[in-house]
């Protein structure tokens, strides 16, 4: 308690002092403080009431800057000298510069000023060059001082004033260096309270330093004047940009305007006939879960036994599997073949074929899906198909690869986007296998192109890919182009399970 | 290949029969060879098949030539010849996007 009362006052204390300090200024000055800001800062303390004084004297003594400068910038370098020397000489200097030669110096007046401006300078130049020499005879001993001045005189700079410098040395030892050492201009001298205008000046000088450079031009300035000369080239830039983006629309414009009027012509409106509210009611009741374990429709063809249970992959977010598609393709089959006229000539193959071409030893194996392709099997030659649409199952993702005979090229359509050369090679190599071993011809395929369908409707989630798929096959027999995307998906849906239902794909 | 043991321990029954070899051909490129009557339903050697391979039946589709080979029906009514083969796959499904991750 006691401890805390002691502290309650002293933070009393911080409050009454004339200038408001931060706290951490005049506690560390209780202490016994080495350092010589610190030391100023009491000081400042004291005399507070002479600030305006102070503060106006910074303005008369800006123009003395470029001169005392350089002096700064070497004595931050050495803080160690100040924090070791600067303490007690700030004390002795109050008293000095009350005496001696600081009014002296006021009272001389200009020419002395000047007189006493050089020999500052001189002597700065001294130090600098003795450094070392310097460092060791920090101690305030007069012979060392003169030391100074003898090699000042060796030097041979300024022989008269360095033999007037020497007398004053001998008289105030200390000030001129505590002086340097708070980087004070020297002018200042006058000042009654030197010390506080020295702090004040350093003050100065570090705010000013940071500022002005050697061009004297404000460092923001500079920067701000840098950053304005990038101005014209972002104009130009940005001017650019905005230019190629037109261009961009304008080529954009042209292509999808061609496929929209094609697309446009050719879709069919069966292709999103909306379906009835009697359609909607039976999708509803297929996918309701009292049909999971009831057969809801066998396809003899395909053998394929749709339950409600299967069925439930067409519910919009579930992935669809193996026996819809599959189904669904062989629909489109059958559409193809009862009205031959209207559709491409077609071969779908299942979800399996491509898993078992490259089955076995060495990634191809065509005599495991030879059997797959006759004649007697399918009712037609695979040969003379337009295209034939190859499913391409992924562990989690399905893709559609087509071997496209009508345009002589081999195409890969993947909603996300994917790309895969094998798929390409491997295609490529059956169908001149399957064209050699169905006709006994071979044919040369060099020339088909390869294409990853880039313009084409994009999945947007992660379990349309099915949808997407069949859909593309859909729209490829039909030979029109894939106007359709993500929107869409949720009614293909319900008119997928609609088709299977009826087993009739429109 | 054990091709006897097998196919005499799935169907025992007496030579009267007329028996027909057939193949089983899993993903994983194992075959497996049966002889089994053509007068049965094919979905017995199936399910034997699976049993023995520790294959879920139902995760399975057997594809014969092709085709999802029809399950209640016998070899003679599918026109199954001796040697012939049954692809053996699992069921498929797919969404999207881990497998661009994959690839």
């Amino acid at each position: 308690m006691g401890a805390l009362t002691i502290n309650r006052k002293r933070g009393d204390d911080y409050f009454k002092s004339p200038a408001p300090i931060s706290p951490s200024f005049d506690c560390s000055c209780a202490h016994v403080s080495k350092k010589p800001k610190l030391s100023n800062s009491m000081n400042q303390n004291i005399v507070e009431f002479d600030r305006p004084l102070s503060a106006k004297s910074v303005n008369s003594r800006i123009s003395e800057y470029p001169d005392s400068k350089p002096r700064f910038t070497r004595e931050v370098h050495a803080p160690v000298r100040t924090s070791r020397f600067g303490f007690c000489a700030s004390k002795n200097k109050i008293e000095y510069s009350d005496t001696t030669e600081e009014r002296s110096a006021s009272r001389m007046g200009n020419i002395y000023g000047t007189l006493k401006l050089r020999l500052e300078k001189a002597k700065l130049s001294a130090i600098k060059t003795l450094r070392y020499v310097g460092k060791e005879n920090e101690s305030v001993e007069k012979e060392n001082e003169k030391e100074f001045i003898e090699i000042d005189d060796e030097k041979g700079r300024q022989d008269d004033v360095s033999e007037d410098l020497s007398v004053q040395e001998v008289e105030i030892v200390d000030l001129p260096r505590s002086k340097w050492k708070e980087g004070n201009g020297v002018s200042d001298t006058s000042r009654v309270n030197a010390k506080e205008d020295s702090m004040e000046n350093m003050m100065d000088l570090m705010l000013l330093d940071q500022e002005p450079d050697l061009s004297g031009v404000p460092v923001h300035r500079k920067l701000y004047d840098s950053a304005k000369k990038r101005d014209d080239k972002l104009g130009n830039l940005s001017f650019s940009i905005e230019l190629q983006e037109k261009l961009f629309q304008r080529l954009q414009l042209f292509r999808p305007q061609k496929k929209v009027e094609e697309a446009k012509k050719d879709v069919p409106k069966e292709c999103f006939m909306p379906l009835t509210e009697e359609e909607e009611a039976q999708v509803a009741w297929a996918l309701s879960n009292s049909n999971r374990r009831r057969i809801l429709v066998s396809h003899k063809n395909s053998n394929i036994d749709i339950t409600g249970e299967i069925l439930q992959c067409l519910k919009p977010g579930a992935w669809l599997n193996d026996e819809v598609i599959n189904l669904y393709l062989d629909l489109l089959k059958e559409r193809e073949k009862m009205e031959p006229q209207k559709f491409l000539k077609c071969h779908f193959f299942n979800t399996f074929f491509y898993k078992k071409l490259i089955g076995g030893r060495g990634g191809y194996n065509f005599q495991s899906v030879r059997r797959w392709t006759t004649q007697k099997k399918l009712g037609y030659s695979l040969l003379e198909c337009d295209k034939i649409f190859v499913p391409i199952h992924k562990e989690v993702h399905w893709c559609l690869a087509i071997i496209n005979k009508k345009d002589e090229k081999f195409q890969y359509l993947d909603s996300l986007r994917g790309v895969d050369a094998k798929v390409m090679k491997v295609l490529a190599k059956y169908y001149v296998d399957e064209v050699k071993d169905k006709s006994g011809t071979d044919i040369n395929i060099n020339s088909w192109e390869q294409e990853y369908v880039v313009d084409l409707p994009e999945q947007e989630n992660g379990f349309d890919c099915g949808m997407f798929m069949i859909k593309y096959a859909d729209f490829y027999s039909r030979d029109i182009g894939l106007c359709f995307n993500q929107e869409h998906m949720p009614y293909f849906r319900k008119r997928t399970v609609k088709e299977i239902l009826r087993l009739k794909a429109e | 290949m054990a091709i006897s043991s097998k196919a005499k321990r799935s169907i025992g029954t007496p030579n009267l029969h007329p028996k027909i070899m057939l193949c089983m051909k899993s993903q994983d490129g194992d075959e497996v060879h049966y002889r089994v009557r053509r007068d049965r339903k094919i979905q017995s050697l199936l399910m034997a098949y699976c049993k023995e391979k520790n294959f879920e039946y139902k995760a399975m589709v057997f594809v014969y030539d092709g085709r999802k080979l029809p399950v209640k029906r016998t070899p003679d009514e599918i026109g199954m010849e001796d040697e012939d083969c049954i692809d053996v796959f699992m069921h498929q499904s797919g969404g999207g996007y881990l497998a661009s991750t994959f690839e």
